[in-house]
C-alpha cells in the first residue's frame, strides 16, 4: 500500500498542467453575467484548438442547429452567451487532461462516464430550474480527482486499480484503502487549485456524500444523483462498472418521479455519442 | 451505430432519423427513432432545419430490434450489485428496466 498525506496530494495537484488562460478566465467567470458576447469570442479565438473544439461541439446534434456555426461569433450569437461559455470551458478542461500512463487507468472511459455525468447533471437542473451552466462543468468534473491521482501517482493508483478488480468493490473504498484519500478529496483539491467557485467545489468534494444547508436541493444532489444514472445507464462501456451508493437523502431533496427520470434518461442518451465525439475527439 | 447526414430535400422516404432535433434551447423537437414522413419533414424544413442524420438501414435493422428482458435485467443486477449485496435502497434500480425495455411508466 501507498499511503498518502494530504501534503503529497496538494504537491501532487499543483504539478498538474496549467490550464489555459482563456480556460482560467472562462471559469472564474461562470455563473456571472457581466461578460460581452465579443470580449468572449475574442478569448476563445485566442487558442485554436479550444476554438476548434467549441465549434465543433455547437455544431453538434446536442444543440441540433440547423445550419453550419462557422465562426465564434455566429456560435455566440445562436447559441446564446452562457451556453458557448460553458461549451468552451468543458472543451478546454478536456483538452488539459492528456493520456497519463497509469496501468489499467481506463482514459475513454472515464470521459465517457465523465461526459455521461455532466449532461445528466445539466437535465437534472434544468429540471429543477438550476443554473444548467455550473451543473454541465459540475457534471464532467465530478471525477477529476481520479484522474489527478492516477496522472500524479500512476504507480500508488494502478495498485488501487488492482484491488478493486480483485475485490470487486466501489473505487472510492479502493482508493481509502490503498492510497488513505480519495477521489473526491483529490477533485476539491485540485478545482481549488484552478480556482473553482466554491460552490462547485464543494459539489465535486461531496459528490459521493452530498449534502444541503436546506430542504431544497444542492448543486452536490445533482451531480450524486446524475453519477448514478450514468452509472446505471451504463454508458461508460466497461464491463465492470458499479453503481455507487445513493445518498436517500439526495434524493428525497430532488424528488424525481419515474417519468421525469426516464425523460433524463433519454435527454443524456440522445445527446451523449455527439458529445463524446466533439469533446473527446 | 450505422448512420448518415442528409440534406432535408435529399431524404429516402419515410427513413428513421437517428439524433434528436433539438432547438437553440437544447429541447428535443423530434426525438431520435422517429419515422420522417412527408407532413414530418415539412415540419422541420417550416421550423429553418436543413440537415438531418438518418440510420442507414443496416443500423435501422439493427436498432429496431427488441432488447431482451432477461439480458437487461441480468445487466442491471451486475451494475447494481452494490445496492443488492448491502439491502441499500435505489430507485434507479427499479426504473431503468422498464425504460430500457420501453414498457410504459
Amino acid at each position: 500500500m501507498t499511503r498518502l498525506s494530504a501534503q503529497q496530494v496538494v504537491a501532487g495537484v499543483r504539478d498538474l498542467p496549467t490550464l489555459p488562460a482563456v480556460v482560467v478566465e472562462l471559469i472564474e467567470s461562470l455563473g456571472k453575467n457581466d461578460i460581452s458576447a465579443g470580449e468572449l469570442a475574442v478569448k476563445i479565438s485566442h487558442d485554436q484548438a479550444l476554438a476548434a473544439k467549441t465549434l465543433r461541439l455547437a455544431n453538434s446534434s446536442f444543440y441540433g442547429m440547423s445550419r453550419q456555426v462557422t465562426s465564434l461569433a455566429d456560435a455566440t450569437a445562436i447559441l446564446g452567451l452562457r451556453t458557448v461559455r460553458c461549451v468552451a470551458t468543458a472543451a478546454g478542461l478536456a483538452g488539459v487532461m492528456s493520456m497519463g500512463s497509469c496501468k489499467g487507468f481506463d482514459f475513454k472511459a472515464f470521459w465517457r462516464h465523465s461526459v455521461a455525468t455532466a449532461l445528466c447533471t445539466r437535465g437534472l437542473a434544468r429540471a429543477r430550474r438550476m443554473d444548467e451552466e455550473t451543473a454541465f462543468v459540475v457534471g464532467l468534473l465530478h471525477d477529476i480527482g481520479r484522474l489527478a491521482l492516477a496522472s500524479c501517482f500512476p504507480a500508488a493508483y494502478a495498485q488501487v486499480i488492482a484491488y478493486q478488480a480483485a475485490h470487486d468493490c466501489l473505487p472510492l473504498d479502493a482508493e481509502r484503502f490503498v492510497l488513505g484519500t480519495d477521489h473526491a478529496v483529490a477533485g476539491a483539491l485540485i478545482t481549488e487549485h484552478w480556482r473553482f467557485t466554491p460552490a462547485i467545489v464543494e459539489a465535486i468534494r461531496g459528490h459521493h456524500d452530498p449534502f444541503s444547508a436546506s430542504d431544497a436541493a444542492s448543486l452536490g444532489d445533482l451531480v450524486h444523483i446524475a453519477d448514478n444514472i450514468a452509472h446505471g445507464l451504463d454508458l461508460s462501456g466497461t464491463p465492470d462498472d458499479i453503481v455507487p451508493p445513493l445518498s436517500m437523502d439526495a434524493w428525497l431533496r430532488l424528488a424525481l418521479d419515474e417519468g421525469e427520470c426516464r425523460e433524463i434518461f433519454h435527454g443524456t442518451e440522445s445527446q451523449y455519442e455527439s458529445v463524446c465525439q466533439a469533446l473527446l475527439a | 451505430m450505422s448512420k448518415i447526414v442528409l440534406g432535408i430535400d435529399d431524404l429516402p422516404g419515410d427513413g428513421v432519423l437517428a439524433d434528436p432535433v433539438c432547438g437553440a434551447q437544447g429541447q428535443v423537437l423530434l426525438a431520435a427513432g422517429s419515422v420522417l414522413t412527408r407532413r414530418v419533414v415539412e415540419s422541420l424544413r417550416r421550423l429553418g432545419v436543413r440537415t438531418l442524420t438518418i440510420e442507414t438501414p443496416a443500423a435501422a435493422a439493427t436498432s429496431r430490434v427488441a432488447p431482451d428482458a432477461q439480458q437487461v435485467h441480468a445487466r442491471v443486477r451486475v451494475l447494481f450489485r452494490h445496492a443488492i449485496r448491502t439491502g441499500v435502497v435505489n430507485p434507479l434500480m427499479h426504473f431503468i428496466p422498464p425504460y430500457r425495455l420501453g414498457d410504459a411508466p
